[in-house]
């Protein structure tokens, strides 16, 4: 087995045996059940005495809910990863594998999947879950909801690469508000970007060139809503995720090579 | 002839700001032989050891581990090392941490699991082997930091302060676990502070002081007649 193996199972081990992990599997949990109560539901308003059908609704319901799911996976993604490296240089892990002929970011790289092996397991089932119900229970087509499962995957990486290059110099704390910080910025310049006008210059360039968080899984999604002004240029945002995704590898990469182990 | 070096610092500094913890140090280690590293508190050893690791890197001045750069994994190839705290991660057990020593040490498959077997008896954890690091005593974790060392009979053993938390039984196991990798050919860099152990185990001593060498050598050149190695450190360290 090659050594990024051998951390790799290492590190998903040390995860698991988290508290934090159990905690966000009850989360995750508690949440499935809602969401089954949720996409199970039958939209129906009552006028004037006269019940009206809102089945219509079921796409914009279906993709609200793909999305909030998503973000929250994304999130996981973050926190989970917000001091998995950390830890080990507090723990004395890191320097005894070090000795060993392993590279920096092999080391790094092993870490970062551990916890994204958690991540995006709980996110294929928590997506997996919601997709199925809004594809059996409201006839929604199957393709857009693996589509924005598959546009999770680079904010994923994104995230969790970020967060545990910045736990390299700050407090859990301070990457816990950086995630929540940046999956909000992002959501909301995706959003501001679909209200109709030019929004405002900062969230407009984040909409262009920050992760995209939301905004791809919106693009995978459109085909639930033909018809809509919904953007479709899935390929292109999806790219930009992959970049951002490299991106954040790389960062991890050279923070690790350049930090001083003690 | 010069014998192949295990491990060389030359002309090294390590600065952390405005102070020194190392300046313009050099000694070496020939392949075979051992070196005891000896010195105050907050003389310098540690941060020797962790430039010659890679987890640190020199302000000016070469660190070679055996020939490479440590920066380079290449160079930590069959090199056990033995920090002053053995430190793991709490909900570890014992057999996973060393197996995994084990594994980046090179070992595969069944090879491993009889190797960290056939360690864990030999350091006397055999019946602990599937405790939680957690669980341990501070000289029991002491002695799964030497099996995380020895797994893979390095040719490079670097020892930190080994016989730190062990009860007497253990240190003379300690003593023997070195002198048998010894036996087996390693170099051995021991820093410690007791300095009988040094004694019996080194052939030769670098003695470090505020950062620079007070003296290096074979241990009767550095020890003067009627004197023991332990007046001799104080001698060059109180100078």
């Amino acid at each position: 087995m090659s050594a990024f193996l051998l951390l790799w199972r290492e590190a998903l081990l040390d995860a698991l045996r988290r508290k934090l992990v159990a905690a966000i599997a009850v989360a995750s949990l508690l949440s499935l059940m809602v969401l089954d109560d949720c996409a199970g539901c039958a939209p129906a308003v009552n006028v004037n005495g006269q019940t009206q059908d809102l089945t219509s609704a079921a796409p914009v319901l279906g993709i609200a809910l793909m999305i909030v799911v998503g973000l929250w996976v994304v999130t996981l993604a973050g926190l989970l990863a917000s001091d998995h490296l950390a830890q080990s240089l507090e723990d004395g892990h890191a320097t005894a594998a070090l000795a060993r002929p392993v590279r920096r970011h092999e080391f790094a790289f092993a870490r970062l999947a551990g916890t994204l092996t958690i991540s995006l397991t709980a996110g294929a089932l928590l997506l997996g879950m919601t997709a199925f119900w809004l594809v059996t229970g409201k006839e929604l087509a199957a393709g857009p909801a693996l589509l924005a499962g598959l546009a999770c995957i680079p904010g994923c990486i994104a995230i969790a690469a970020f967060a545990m290059t910045a736990s390299l110099a700050l407090p859990r704390i301070a990457i816990w508000l950086l995630v929540f910080g940046i999956v909000f910025i992002t959501t909301v310049a995706a959003l501001l970007s679909l209200s109709g006008p030019q929004p405002p210059g900062f969230f407009s360039a984040i909409d262009h060139f920050g992760p995209p968080i939301a905004s791809a899984m919106i693009r995978a999604l459109a085909p639930w809503l033909p018809g809509t002004p919904l953007p479709t240029d899935f390929a292109a945002v999806l790219a930009r995720g992959v970049v951002w995704a490299a991106l954040g590898l790389g960062s991890l990469a050279a923070a690790f090579r350049r930090i001083e182990l003690r | 002839m010069r014998g192949v070096v295990a491990l060389e610092l030359r002309d090294v500094v390590k600065r952390y700001g405005a102070r020194a913890a190392l300046a313009g140090v050099s000694f070496e280690l020939a392949e075979g032989s051992a070196l005891g590293l000896l010195g105050p508190n907050g003389a310098g050893k540690t941060t020797a050891l962790r430039l010659l690791l890679g987890f640190a890197a020199p302000t000016s001045g070469e660190v070679r581990l055996r020939g490479l750069d440590p920066r380079d994994p290449r160079a930590r190839v069959g090199v056990g090392f033995l920090p002053e705290r053995v430190s793991l991660p709490d909900r570890a057990t014992v057999t996973g941490a060393v197996a995994l020593s084990a594994g980046l040490a090179g070992l595969q498959g069944a090879d491993r699991g009889a190797a960290v077997a056939e360690m864990l008896d030999y350091v006397g954890l055999g019946d602990r082997a599937r405790d939680r690091i957690g669980e341990l005593s501070k000289g029991l974790r002491q002695r799964v930091g030497f099996a995380i060392a020895l797994i893979g009979r390095p040719a490079l053993l670097l020892l930190d302060e080994p016989t730190s938390g062990l009860d007497p039984l253990g240190m003379r196991d300690a003593r023997t676990w070195i002198q048998r990798a010894r036996d087996d050919g390693a170099a051995v860099l021991l820093c410690s502070h007791v300095l009988s152990e040094i004694e019996r185990t080194c052939d030769r001593v670098a003695i470090l002081h505020g950062g620079k060498l007070a003296a290096s050598g074979p241990i009767g050149e550095v020890v003067r007649d009627g004197e023991s190695l332990e007046d001799a450190f104080v001698r060059l360290v109180s100078a």
